[in-house]
């Protein structure tokens, strides 16, 4: 315990000796883990931001002018029997008419000369879960369609499609730059501190001169690299809250940019300790593959 | 303390470094290991002290086979000898105090221990006034002084020393060699390596001269006429 106290009390020294190269590490660290949080957010914003999406998937059922209010009862009964439906909600003629009106207040007049209300009535039904994928709402609406007194069926064909394919490209691209980031990160993590002790080997071959065995060496630098990786951590994402904080400033007070039903969200906490973990793992394993070099016994 | 047989080393099979050295320093004895740059003196005092390992024969040191003994029970042999260097080698971000203490703080010994330990062996070389001071502002002399302290200051069995006055002018040379003779009077056995005839003046002393990596002959100076004692096996007795 004594010795723990001594290497943690080294390790804290040795970042003040050597604040310059020290505040140059922690600098690239934080970039590096910046852009890895960077990307981390992006993505789960998108990913979260695509589910929703896909919770707006809904079926219109357009029913024929000719059903009594019974008959429209009894479809509504039969579509609520299917497991895939999870809300059902009608929209009387007039109330299709109304909406329209609201919508589109231009065309008002041109409505008000029809002698009957063009409009149908219809079912909207949201789907549950499960059954939002392309395939599935595909043959839901074909079961749907048989339906007597049902006219057409809506789902957004093309865009539920695209929807999917654009799902699956995105988590595979973003699996690939994922990758591809965090194995830079730890690259230039690792090089970085390789440099750090390049610059202080004179330091290394002194301690091994006055009889330092390896593990009274490595530990120190083991401990700072933690703390180098842990404060890169700290910065990375104190400049990636007050840029979120800004962005999302700047987003609510744009017009251009309404996302209604969507707010950005921070990196949630465990993605916090994620982030931090990878900074101080880097930082251990960076000091860890640097030393061996020059612990060689000589 | 050091006995070496046929030990050769080679870093290239044309040019070898040193080639079949003998030798046999006894406990407590002051000597030069003399010769000019690239005579191999500082490749012998590597091998003394485990830096390098002989391409062929025995290094005994301290009792301790070279050849034998596991590589990471360096450390504890390091422990019993002191280092000097042409350069000094010393931390130059930390303080007098600091520096000296190393040699002591990896052994693992007590602050208070250290702190006496320290001051006692800064006083013996004249720096007590220099203690909180970094090694950067002091001067030449001052500086190697803080390498022997620090070489010192576990009592070690051995001093090795590689052209230790390579940096000093004649005045500061001839302090630093009376604090050598000094530390080997209390009965540490040193050696030095060195291309400076003059230093061969601190008699008396035995000389070992190199020259392309052989042993070229062993004497001992301080007597009149430089007598040559030894042989060319090159063994000091």
């Amino acid at each position: 315990m004594k010795r723990f106290y001594y290497f943690i009390n080294k390790a804290f020294q040795n970042l003040r000796h050597f604040f310059l190269i020290n505040l140059i590490t922690v600098g690239i660290i934080s970039l590096s883990l910046l852009v890895l949080s960077t990307f981390f957010m992006v993505f789960l914003n998108l990913q979260t931001y695509l589910n929703k999406l896909r919770d707006q998937i809904q079926v219109s059922v357009y029913l024929a002018d000719g059903n009594t209010p019974e008959d429209i009862s009894l479809i509504q009964k039969k579509i609520n029997s299917f497991p895939q439906v999870k809300k059902l909600s009608l929209i009387t003629k007039e109330e299709a008419l109304s909406f329209f009106k609201d919508s589109f207040p231009g065309q008002r007049k041109a409505l008000e000369n029809l002698k009957d209300n063009p409009l149908p009535a219809s079912l909207d039904i949201q789907l549950q879960d499960e059954y939002r994928g392309s395939e599935k709402v595909k043959i839901f609406a074909r079961q749907i369609k048989n339906i007597p007194g049902v006219e057409d069926v809506e789902y957004g064909q093309t865009w539920i499609e695209g929807y999917a394919n654009f799902l699956k490209f995105m988590r595979s691209a973003a699996l690939a730059v994922g990758v591809v980031i965090l194995l830079a990160t730890i690259f230039i993590i690792s090089n970085t501190i390789k440099l750090t002790l390049f610059a202080r080997k004179d330091e290394i071959e002194i301690m091994k001169l006055v009889g330092a065995t390896n593990f009274f060496i490595r530990v120190p630098f083991f401990i700072e690299g933690i703390l180098q990786g842990l404060l890169g951590a700290f910065f990375a994402l104190m400049v990636l809250f007050f840029s979120y904080q800004l962005f999302s400033n700047w987003i609510g007070q744009s017009s251009y940019f309404s996302l209604k039903f969507f707010k950005i969200f921070f990196l949630p906490f465990h993605h916090l300790l994620l982030i931090t973990a990878v900074g101080m793992i880097t930082g251990l394993l960076g000091s860890f593959f640097s030393l061996g070099r020059y612990l060689k016994y000589e | 303390m050091i006995q070496m047989l046929h030990v050769y080393k080679n870093y290239s099979p044309k040019y070898p470094a040193l080639s079949d050295i003998s030798l046999n320093i006894e406990k407590g004895e002051f000597v030069f290991i003399f010769g000019p740059s690239g005579a191999g003196k500082t490749t012998l005092l590597k091998l003394i002290f485990g830096a390098e390992h002989p391409s062929k024969g025995q290094i005994i040191v301290n009792g301790m086979n070279f050849g034998r003994f596991k590589k990471s029970t360096l450390p504890l042999l390091r422990r019993k000898m002191g280092f000097v260097f042409q350069d000094f080698k010393l931390l130059n971000h930390r303080t007098v105090f600091d520096n000296v203490g190393l040699a002591l703080e990896v052994v693992g010994i007590k602050k208070t221990e250290i702190k006496r330990r320290v001051l006692k062996v800064l006083k013996h070389v004249g720096l007590s006034s220099r203690i909180n001071t970094v090694p950067l502002v002091l001067s030449g002399g001052e500086q190697q002084r803080v390498a022997i302290a620090r070489a010192i200051v576990n009592e070690p069995a051995l001093l090795l020393a590689d052209e230790p006055t390579g940096n000093l002018d004649a005045e500061l040379t001839k302090e630093i060699m009376k604090l050598f003779k000094i530390i080997n009077a209390w009965g540490t056995t040193i050696v030095i390596a060195t291309h400076d005839k003059n230093l061969l003046n601190f008699n008396p002393t035995k000389v070992v001269a190199l020259e392309h990596g052989k042993i070229k002959g062993v004497f001992v100076t301080g007597r009149k006429g430089a007598e040559e004692t030894a042989t060319r096996n090159g063994s000091i007795n």
